[in-house]
């Protein structure tokens, strides 16, 4: 057989395999999202396609819909657990960390329907690990070069042999196709399960990049938040922030960096300057309440909790 | 790679000899169906009775347009020629989401471009009339060959929707030469 | 009257000084004393209102490293006179608790009216020195957005959580459709034109809490 026909026939065997564990999830109106099995009752999919917090179905195929409970969201990295009774729906078989390699044939896998549907292409860059635009880590950059289309989010990144190396989506980024690799997926899939959401560091001020005198930037405290642990550590309106523990801040990009979820009721210390004068002050980082549902009429934002 | 290279280059080699530009109100291509030169296109590329056609060594015909049906969006087209090399159909059941698929036409001038992708979808509950893949397809690529693994004709691009390309399959092109021949 | 003290390391300066100042009816030279001393004693027990710190390349620094906070009221404002360029020292000066710094080439006018606005309880700086002093507030975006309606506010800080224009309106109470007109609001005033940008220009602009 011929070097083109027998590629073809793995690509279309890994797509028979790693299909069987993606499935359609009937949680908004128009076309269903895809989903993925991602351990055994566990779904995983794209946060941005659930669109209702209940009545949500998953179906495979032609078979029967099969209810399923919303497990937790995480807007900052753009994905949803579900929860599935029973084990009618193997869950994928995972591919290697050192599968993600820039070049790489890959396809992605979606179910926007009772059918399975794939697109071919590149993995186009890996790169280090990087925050969104609401500060969600990302343990690798990971950009493909494939056509998007219906049923991308929430799908599945196989390659060759039929093994998943990540979530696809296209809620992160207008236009570019992005995956969320294994490892990502499996630290907030987990933080999801236990707790319903992923725990974000809070400290109750609101900052503007200002110019050092010395070269440099820092963040100028413009709000403080009554009761939070900033204020109650005796940060000031005024206090320009030049670093969090060995971090320079100069961006409130790099502000968000040191408040993960792991960071959530330790202490950290933060180098001002005070009216010129360099100080540091010792805050325990609080955590702020995670929205991201359909809940109605709550109405508040954001609070801190210490 | 090399291995790779090279047999993507022959069947792109193959298909261009079964590949025909037709002129008509701007550029499409076309499908040798017989050695004698009988050619299946889209309906929508073929404007006039008398196209002409351009064959991958850069002969140009005069066509005689001899069916065309825009319900199916299929044309035929003879044109004087003999010994012509001629599209091998493959087998349209054997399709499988993921196999590979390749397009060859004249997309937005560029002659003889060559475009891989996969089969995207295929079951029930969708218009059986098309094949859906995700090559790259531009106008000049209509009337043009889609082309599996093998190099064997599934179908003739026709249409890109959402994204994907629509090919029409070898099959219904069979049935409508039949139906000319009956 | 101002009461003006003098403290410096050379008789010659500490005496110029007091006679420039001499030549000013408003003031009046209460002492002059000699460096090295304990200028903040001399601080401490001093009736004049100025007290005017000369200092000489080289002699170690006079001023104590901060000013004890209750005795900022009684103590006199602190002119400290010392090397061009200004900008190598004044953050140290102002941090002992200087109220002026000078060069020591300041003209008399400029010494004379050092005095009378420190007097006052002005802090009296050389133009060219003030940036370097002050935290420079000009943000890094290169323009400030204009204001948000309290509306707007809360959905952008709706959508800085992440939460789709369906979310936002089931948690506000109010219809898609209101949504997404408030959001474009909030677009046209942040000079953005995604969702990402606007967070990332609010975030800089101060306008989300982290």
């Amino acid at each position: 057989m011929s070097m083109l026909s027998t590629l073809s026939r793995d690509l279309a065997d890994a797509v028979e395999h790693a299909g069987r564990s993606v499935v359609a999830i009937h949680a908004r109106r128009r076309i269903p999202s895809s989903g993925v099995l991602w351990q055994p009752g566990v779904i995983v999919t794209a946060n941005h396609t659930v669109q209702r917090d209940e009545d949500i179905v998953v179906s495979l195929g032609s078979g029967r819909p099969v209810p399923v409970t919303l497990a937790g969201r995480d807007p900052s990295t753009d994905l949803a657990v579900l929860r599935m009774e029973g084990t009618a729906v193997p869950p994928v078989e995972r591919g290697e960390a050192a599968d993600l390699q820039a070049g790489r044939l890959v396809l992605a896998l979606g179910r926007p329907g009772p059918n399975i549907t794939a697109s071919l292409g590149l993995v186009s860059t890996v790169g280090s690990e990087w925050r969104t635009w609401q500060g969600g880590k990302v343990d690798r950059f990971v950009r493909l070069d494939l056509a998007i289309y219906d049923g991308f989010s929430g799908g599945a990144l196989v390659e060759a042999s039929g093994k998943v190396l990540g979530i696809n989506t296209s809620g992160l980024s207008r236009a570019v196709a992005l995956m969320l690799p294994a490892v990502t997926v499996d630290r907030v899939t987990e933080q999801l399960l236990a707790t319903g959401r992923v725990r974000r560091g809070y400290l109750g001020i609101a900052v503007q990049p200002v110019r050092l005198p010395g070269g440099g930037l820092g963040l100028m405290i413009v709000n403080l938040e009554p009761g939070g642990t900033a204020q109650s550590a005796g940060l000031l309106l005024g206090d320009i922030i030049v670093g969090i523990d060995d971090r320079d801040v100069g961006d409130p990009m790099d502000l968000l960096a040191t408040l993960g979820p792991e960071r959530v009721g330790q202490p950290v210390v933060a180098k001002i300057l005070r009216a010129g004068e360099p100080r540091t002050v010792t805050v325990t980082v609080g955590e702020r309440t995670v929205s991201g549902g359909y809940s109605r009429g709550r109405g508040r934002n954001a609070s801190a909790r210490r | 790679m090399r291995a790779l290279d090279a047999e993507l280059a022959d069947l792109a080699a193959e298909l261009r000899r079964i590949t025909v530009t037709v002129h008509g109100q701007g550029d499409g291509s076309g499908v040798i169906w017989r050695p004698d030169g009988l050619i299946v296109t889209n309906a929508h590329v073929v404007r006039q009775k008398h196209p002409e056609v351009v064959l991958w060594d850069g002969h140009a015909l005069r066509a005689q347009l001899v069916a065309w049906d825009p319900d199916r969006d299929l044309a035929a087209l003879q044109v004087p020629a003999d010994g012509l090399p001629v599209a091998r159909p493959g087998d349209v059941t054997a399709l499988r989401v993921g196999d590979l698929v390749l397009a060859l036409g004249h997309p937005l001038g560029v002659a003889n471009a060559l475009s891989l992708g996969v089969v995207h979808i295929i079951g029930s509950g969708l218009p059986s009339h098309w094949i859906q893949a995700d090559v790259r397809l531009a106008p000049g690529n209509s009337g043009g060959p889609l082309a599996d693994a093998q190099g064997r004709v599934i179908g003739l691009n026709t249409l890109v929707a959402a994204g994907l390309a629509h090919a029409v399959p070898v099959t219904a092109v069979a049935r409508f030469f039949r139906r000319l021949a009956a | 009257m101002t009461r003006v003290a003098v403290v410096g390391h050379s008789p010659a300066i500490r005496a110029g000084l007091a006679a420039l100042l001499r030549s000013y009816p408003g003031f009046v030279v209460l002492e002059t004393a000699a460096l090295p001393g304990d200028v903040a004693a001399v601080a401490e027990s001093t009736e004049a209102d100025v007290l005017i710190v000369a200092l000489d390349t080289g002699e170690p620094w006079p001023l104590p490293a901060t000013v004890p906070p209750d005795t900022a009221d009684r103590a006199p404002g602190i002119i400290v006179l010392g090397d061009e360029p200004v900008d190598g020292w004044i953050a140290r000066a102002m941090r002992s608790g200087a109220r002026a710094a000078l060069s020591r080439t300041a003209t008399a006018e400029q010494i004379s009216s050092a005095v009378a606005a420190v007097a006052t309880g002005l802090v009296v700086l050389p133009a060219d020195s003030a940036p370097t002093m002050l935290p420079r507030a000009t943000a890094v975006v290169d323009h400030s957005p204009q204001p948000l309606t309290s509306r707007e506010t809360e959905v952008l800080a709706l959508l800085a959580e992440g939460l789709g224009n369906k979310a936002i309106a089931a948690r506000c109470g109010i219809s898609e459709h209101t949504v997404k007109t408030h959001v474009e609001a909030v677009f046209a005033k942040l000079g953005v034109s995604t969702r990402a940008e606007a967070v990332a220009r609010a975030a800089r602009a101060g306008l989300l809490m982290f």
